[in-house]
């Protein structure tokens, strides 16, 4: 593995029964970098991204995360729990924890995930909390939040496990118009902290703004991979150009 | 009309002193039953290799078959084979009885209400590095037994009436204490309607507790 990287996929391979979702996808990142991934829907961006914490198991291929390497064809379950802590993930239906209150929604994993005592667990929460501009929310329950709101602890809840990597899961498209930007603020705070992402999305603005690197995908593979400049301003792949001009 | 009321009021007492028997058999028994209803609904909930079937054979046979032959076949015929049960007494057969058959009922309640928990609380559990049992206890098990909440004590409630069973194998609960006085007295209307109004009384005070349970469980929804 390249030093410089921090995720390493090889010949990744998905299939639900007959379907092949994934089809051989190789891909790296390097530390601190930032790529979003594109594509039309069904293509496999989601899960790809979900593949790279197990939430799916791939059927064929190898992903090496902050060199844990994971064999699809020969691993067992304590692997999977390991492998799983070294990412975090942000999930398009922010599936925040119901039965847990905003600030227990950040801490739960801290106290039973890195044992944490609770005190210094509530303390650091306490700090995400007023990070993610939502002091006095504290012990409101995710139902008596608003959706961008759960999606900012969502995402609060990610940053206080500081794992190597955050994955985001089309982080904005179940929100309303109007609660994107606050979202996509909090986002744009994590970049300016050099953490490494990985985004599944369909804002191709913020995508341009952010991403050291943008990758095209379709059909279960990677077509073309980039600058935002190569692929969002002057795409020389024709499908890319029609999918941006579809948009 | 012959109906002395006196002679049900007298009865109280003497029901009250046997009480303690009925509630201690239904609070021991519940208590059992939902946590080997959880266990059990939760095999049944991730198709655990072997245990699958050997639950689903468990919940079949316990809910197929009368609770007083189970109570019998407990309490009468398992010392004939393992002589480790010929010490039992009645009180314990009459818990090994009740928990075993309501927690076929608890398992089944349980596990469906399992199902009703979104997928994505088990995903983000897991991608915040919990492992199964983590996301469960922490997460999925409280969700799903607030949707459980009302089955769960209409099984108690059952399993409370159910306990007056426990005479059978000997034991002086309530309904032993009424049928004895009510075979002195000759008293049968009087005797049987007390106790029923206890009985009654008991499953209002559950009511009560599944009220303040669902207050409390329904806070964030």
């Amino acid at each position: 593995m390249n030093k410089a990287n921090i995720v390493e996929v090889k010949k990744l391979h998905k299939s639900f029964g007959e379907v092949e979702v994934l089809k051989g996808i190789d891909f790296s990142l390097k530390k601190g970098e930032i790529v979003s991934i594109i594509g039309p829907s069904g293509s496999g961006k989601s899960t790809f991204l979900r593949c790279l914490n197990y939430l799916e198991k791939p059927t064929n291929g190898s992903i090496t995360i902050d060199n844990l390497r994971l064999e699809a064809s020969n691993h067992k379950k304590k692997d999977i729990v390991a492998f799983r802590k070294k990412t975090s993930m942000v999930f398009q239906n922010y599936n925040l924890f119901k039965n847990k209150t905003a600030l227990e929604n950040i801490t739960e994993a801290l106290i039973i995930v890195k044992k944490i005592d609770k005190r210094l667990a509530d303390k650091k929460g306490k700090e995400i909390i007023k990070k993610i501009g939502l002091e006095g929310k504290e012990d409101f329950y995710p139902s008596e939040l608003s959706g961008g709101q759960q999606q900012r602890i969502g995402i609060g809840r990610a940053m206080a496990l500081e794992n190597k990597l955050i994955l985001l899961d089309e982080p904005t498209s179940a929100l309303d118009p109007e609660l994107v930007g606050e979202v996509l603020d909090l986002i744009r705070l994590l970049v300016s902290e050099h953490i490494s992402m990985i985004i599944v999305t369909h804002e191709m603005k913020f995508a341009r703004e952010v991403s050291d690197r943008v990758v095209f995908m379709e059909d279960g593979m990677i077509i073309d991979c980039g600058t935002p400049n190569e692929i969002l301003v002057s795409p020389k792949n024709k499908r890319i150009e029609t999918f941006l001009g579809k948009i | 009309m012959d109906f002395k009321i006196e002679a049900m009021i007298g009865l109280f007492p003497i029901l009250f002193s046997a009480l303690g028997l009925t509630l201690k058999i239904t609070f021991i028994s519940t208590f059992i039953s939902v946590l080997l209803g959880i266990l059990v609904a939760v095999i049944r909930f991730f198709k655990v290799k072997v245990l699958y079937e050997i639950t689903g054979l468990f919940v079949s046979f316990f809910r197929g078959t009368p609770l007083l032959v189970q109570l019998f076949l407990i309490y009468y015929g398992l010392p004939q084979v393992f002589p480790v049960f010929v010490n039992m007494n009645a009180f314990v057969a009459t818990i090994l009885g009740l928990s075993l058959h309501f927690s076929a009922y608890m398992a089944e309640t349980i596990r469906g209400a399992l199902s009703s928990v979104d997928k994505g609380q088990l995903e983000a559990g897991y991608s915040v590095g919990m492992n199964t049992i983590q996301v469960m206890i922490k997460i999925v098990i409280p969700q799903g037994i607030r949707v459980a909440i009302p089955s769960i004590v209409n099984i108690s409630i059952d399993l409370l009436k159910s306990s007056s069973l426990a005479f059978t194998l000997g034991l002086a609960d309530i309904m032993a204490k009424t049928q004895l006085e009510a075979a002195s007295s000759y008293r049968f209307l009087e005797s049987y309607l007390a106790v029923a109004l206890v009985y009654w009384g008991l499953v209002i005070l559950l009511e009560r507790v599944q009220k303040g349970l669902e207050i409390k469980l329904n806070k964030g929804y």
